[in-house]
């Protein structure tokens, strides 16, 4: 077994900061915008906008259609539009179709992706004007 | 094999949770169990058990087959069974079939215990989702270790 990348990794449950999680399971649909504070497990479906003050990890059976914003993105599945994070992780099951923009990145081989990456340096410049709390 | 169980599963595969300190603005259609503590402006369809949370705000339609209510809605709420506890706050219609409501609940709005047929049908899940075949769970599809997920879940946020 070759040393798998992510060894290190946190469990989604245990987190270092509020302590709350928010998960949306495989078989949820949302129509309609999210916005919170604390780290947040997508495996089902967003039809809208999504603003992650935290941590936030985009299951292998999720899907996004609309914009993605947060801290810390981990993306295992299908985004069909923009994400921007300070740290962005894109792994191999997922799909991105948009644009991109992080401080630090990293793509997993296999990973598909279609859209425009911009790396800004800036920390204050990228935040967007929805995150809750500055 | 214990770390690839964190990177792309959920540790509990089925149950959606809604933490306090997140706001939904839209709707929300599940099959699953739905815990939400946080607010939802807009409407939500639940095919399974729906907790709403002693800080939880929803303003809007509810459907759910069994409903516990601990927080504030405006709006209607319709369920098979529904339970409202004593900090919750309605304003609006409830229909059910099955209703308790606790010591010091709050309750303005109107009440239907409807008879069969009466009760308006749970919302279809749009099918741009693909949903598991027939007999096919969640588990079964990702190939998980029961224990292993039960660990990691924490005793707060698991619904009985």
């Amino acid at each position: 077994m070759g040393k798998k990348m992510n060894e290190e990794i946190t469990p989604p449950v245990s987190t270092g900061n509020s302590g709350m999680l928010n998960i949306i399971s495989a078989g949820t649909i949302i129509i309609g915008n999210v916005y919170t504070e604390s780290d947040f497990r997508v495996d089902g479906e967003i039809d809208g906008e999504i603003a992650c003050n935290e941590k936030l990890i985009l299951g292998k059976t999720s899907r996004v259609k609309g914009k993605v914003s947060a801290s810390y993105v981990e993306v295992f599945g299908e985004v069909e539009g923009s994400v921007m994070a300070e740290t962005l992780e894109v792994k191999s099951s997922a799909r991105i179709q948009g644009d991109i923009s992080a401080q630090s990145l990293e793509m997993e081989p296999d990973a598909l992706f279609d859209g425009t990456c911009s790396m800004l340096k800036k920390k204050n410049a990228d935040r967007p004007s929805y995150f809750l709390s500055e | 094999m214990a770390n690839r169980l964190y990177d792309d599963v959920a540790p509990n595969g089925l149950h959606n949770i809604i933490s306090a300190g997140t706001t939904i603005i839209g709707n929300v259609i599940t099959e699953s169990d739905f815990r939400l503590d946080g607010k939802v402006e807009g409407e939500i369809a639940c095919n399974g058990k729906l907790v709403i949370g002693p800080k939880a705000q929803v303003k809007g339609k509810i459907t759910a087959s069994y409903t516990e209510v601990l927080g504030e809605i405006e709006g209607q709420i319709y369920a098979e069974k529904l339970i409202i506890k004593s900090t919750a706050v309605i304003q609006g219609d409830i229909a059910a079939r099955s209703l308790e409501i606790e010591h010091d609940a709050q309750f303005n709005g109107t009440c239907l215990m409807s008879k069969e047929g009466e009760l308006p049908k749970m919302p279809e899940v749009p099918q741009s989702f693909t949903p598991l075949t027939e007999g096919e769970t969640v588990e079964d599809e990702l190939d998980l270790e029961d224990d292993e997920l039960a660990d990691l879940l924490d005793d707060d946020l698991k619904i009985d």
